[in-house]
This record gives C-alpha cells, structure tokens and sequence, in this order.
C-alpha cells in the first residue's frame, strides 16, 4: 500500500548526536533549576526591581504564546473555514500548540517567587480586574483545550475507540473554544504593557499594543507551522502518509500567502502608530534604527518574500521566510518586553540575562523537542492510523 | 516633519490626522496592489 505509513521506530542506536547534545543540556538545567529552587531566583538571574521580568518571559512566555498560535490558526482554517486540504497540518500544529503551551506554564514555574501557588489567582484569590489575571485564566483554560485537542492522537495509538470518538465529536467546539481563548489572552500579553506608558519607548507604546499582539500571533502561528513542517520533513519523512505527503505544499503556500497579507496589513498599523502619535522624531535616534529595523527586516521584508514565493511557486524561498519571520517576532517580543522598556535608564542599571536565565531557557527548549520527538514518534501525527482513515 | 512643535491640542489632532488620512489612502493604494501581486499566479 503506497499509503500507508512506514514505520521508523529508530531504535538502531540510542546515541545520536541530538540524544548526546538533549542530554548534556537536561543535566545542565536539572542542576540550575537546583540551583534556582535552593538559592531563589538571585542565584540563577539578574532580576532585580527595575527588570522583574527578564528573558524567561521575553522568549520563554511571549515568544512561546506567540509562535504556538499555529494551533488555534490551522484548526480555524480546517475546521471553522472548512479549508480540509491543511487538514494534515492540524496535528502537527495543535502538538506543536500544545507543548508550547506546556513549557510555557513550566517555565513559569521557574520565575515566580512562589510556583506552588501558582493556581492561587485561579482557585483561590481571583483577581478579577488584573489583566495578568485574564492571561493566566486564558493560558490555563486553552491549555487544557489544547490537551483535549490532542488527545486523540494518544488515544488512537492506546486503541481507546470509544474516548477517541467522543473528542473527535468535540472537535469543532474545542477549536471555536480555542480562537476564542487565543483572541483573548494573545492581544491581553500586548495589553499588560498598556501599564507601562512612561517607562516603554514611544515608538513601541501604544494603546494599540493589544491589536499588534494578536496580529502578529496570527503570523507567528502560521509562519511557525511551515518552519515545524519543514523540519518534520526533514526528520520524520518516513513516518509521514500520502496524505501528509501530498499536503505539505498546499499548506506551505497557503499559509504563506495568509502570513503575506496579514504581515502586509500589521506592517500598515505599526506604522499608523507613528504616524497618529507623531512619533518622527524618534526614528533617526538609536532606538528608531531597531524599530526601522524591525518593521522593514522583520515584517516588510518577509512579506514581500512571501508574496514573492507564492507567485513564483518557490519553496524553498517561503521555507527560509518562515525562519526570518519567527526571529522576526522573537525580536519583536525582546523589543517590547526589554530594548523598549525601561529605555531611559542609564546603562549601568541596564538588564543582560544571566547565563543561568540563558541556561534555562535552553534547557526549556531542549525538553519540548525532546518531547515533541517522543510523541511524534509514537502517536500517529503524521500520518493517520490504519483503523481511523478519513474518520476525522 | 521631524522638528514640529505642537503649541496646542488642536495643533497636535491636526497635525497627526492630516497625516494619517494621506497614509491611508496610500495603504489602501498599495494594499490593492500587493494583493494583486501575491494572487496573480492563482490557477482560479
């Protein structure tokens, strides 16, 4: 059968070069999360009362909600616009969704003061009128969606029939739950720096910032889930079906004229943000040269290599995009969240992680692949299981 | 445009508004084009 998948249970050698780097990196991280859990966070960060929120959530909670957003914008397009030729592209996408979501409630453990009482504004002491409130809600909530989403995956390998069925059955509700809860906490991560108006630079202060979160996760999420198929293919050809196989293109030109033309309408708002808060002066200085950087390299450019890779049918060039596009919003998260804020300070009392902050960050990326490997190699994600074809 | 110095409110509203009405229409100008060039090669 030309379509059934080929198992590739890579079983020949348990070292591999990614099982050696994967486990030096874990024994590294278990010692600074010692570290970091017997000395409190001044061991391991630079945090101080200035910067209370360094890189952990920069890049391990903005960046991560961000580039997760794949998960609530495949299942939109197949299962809300009835788009069924990116249908391959949701599994990959709600476990990519999915472990991001994880690590980021993980990581979280790690920069607050007290993580067990991390669930106390949820079930305890409900701050109702906090915006960080909402976030935690949301995150809370469409992380458990995204585990009902993934669910069948798991179940369909455990041979659970009858579970697997009753949450095929709630696809289309788990996936409105998630655009819903994904519009609310993704455009609420941009609204807790609406606190901060005298402390972010001008040029990335705006009343808008909850609007440009969201449109720029619309982006993230879907440029993320070519760069993730991309590297899929790469590693987990052999698993993949006909259907996988035959859906990649579809997806990967798809998504990219979506991204092209989001990208294109985001890079007009930015830039409305200048024009209505008569922000000129501010682009010749140091500052200016980032955000022009940021808005031409990062957001002008990619779109137009996009919109350039879909007319010309060309791949490769929407692939090397893809990764232009997700450091794009990795600079643009940084920028918001630490060059911009806090910009009047003098340098010596500036924020530079610490290499234990780094050290972790890794360490939080290194397990999501590492997962993200376990999983995909024994849960049919890139292909559909023999006993459920076309059933879902 | 890099050196205007608002006196008023008034000065402030117009000044950006002004502005931001031009801009629109050259985003909707360039917006038409750009969606032109990413379909132009639909097979529809």
């Amino acid at each position: 059968m030309s379509n059934q998948h080929h198992p590739d249970t890579g079983r020949s050698s348990w070292i591999t070069p990614f099982n050696v780097v994967a486990f030096i990196i874990v024994l590294i991280g278990l010692y600074l999360t010692y570290l970091r859990f017997t000395g409190g966070l001044a061991a391991i960060t630079n945090l101080d009362d200035n910067y209370p929120w360094g890189i952990w959530i920069s890049f391990d909670l903005l960046c991560g909600v961000a580039l997760a957003a794949g998960g609530y914008t495949t299942a939109a397009a197949c299962y809300v616009f009835g788009i069924h030729k990116y249908h391959a592209a949701v599994r990959p996408a709600v476990l990519t969704a999915f472990l991001g979501y994880a690590l980021v409630v993980f990581a979280l453990h790690y920069d607050v003061g007290q993580p067990w009482r991390l669930a106390y504004p949820i079930f305890v002491q409900p701050g109702t009128t906090s915006v960080l409130y909402e976030v935690g809600l949301c995150v809370f909530l469409y992380l458990t969606v995204l585990f009902l989403e993934w669910l069948p995956a798991p179940l369909e390998a455990l041979k659970l029939k009858r579970v697997r069925n009753i949450m095929i059955k709630l696809t289309f509700v788990l996936t409105v739950f998630g655009i819903i809860l994904s519009t609310m906490h993704q455009s609420s991560l941009g609204a807790l720096y609406l606190i901060l108006p005298s402390k972010m630079h001008p040029l990335w202060f705006s009343s808008h910032l909850p609007i440009y979160f969201f449109i720029s996760s619309m982006f993230a999420g879907l440029s993320m889930v070519i760069f993730e198929s991309t590297l899929s293919h790469r590693w987990y050809h052999k698993k993949m079906d006909k259907e996988h196989l035959e859906g990649t293109p579809h997806v990967t030109f798809g998504f990219a004229k979506a991204a092209a033309w989001i990208m294109g309408g985001y890079f007009f708002i930015k830039f409305f943000g200048v024009v209505l808060n008569a922000n000129w002066a501010y682009l010749p200085t140091f500052y200016g040269m980032i955000f022009s950087l940021e808005m031409l390299g990062f957001v002008a450019l990619p779109a137009l290599l996009y919109a350039k890779g879909v007319r010309t049918r060309n791949i490769k060039l929407i692939r090397w995009t893809a990764v232009l596009a997700v450091l794009g919003i990795i600079f643009n998260r940084f920028n918001v969240s630490l060059v911009a804020y806090n910009y009047h300070l003098p340098s010596e009392d500036k924020y530079f992680p610490h290499i234990g902050e780094i050290g972790i960050t890794i360490f939080v990326v290194t397990v999501g692949l590492i997962l993200f490997k376990v999983i995909g190699n024994n849960t049919p994600i890139f292909y559909e299981h023999p006993d459920y074809k076309g059933s879902h | 445009m890099f050196d205007t110095v608002f006196y008023t409110m008034l000065e402030f509203e117009l000044f950006t508004k002004s502005w931001a009405y031009i801009f629109m229409g050259v985003t909707v100008i360039t917006m038409l084009a750009y969606w032109l060039f990413i379909s132009g090669q639909d097979e529809d």
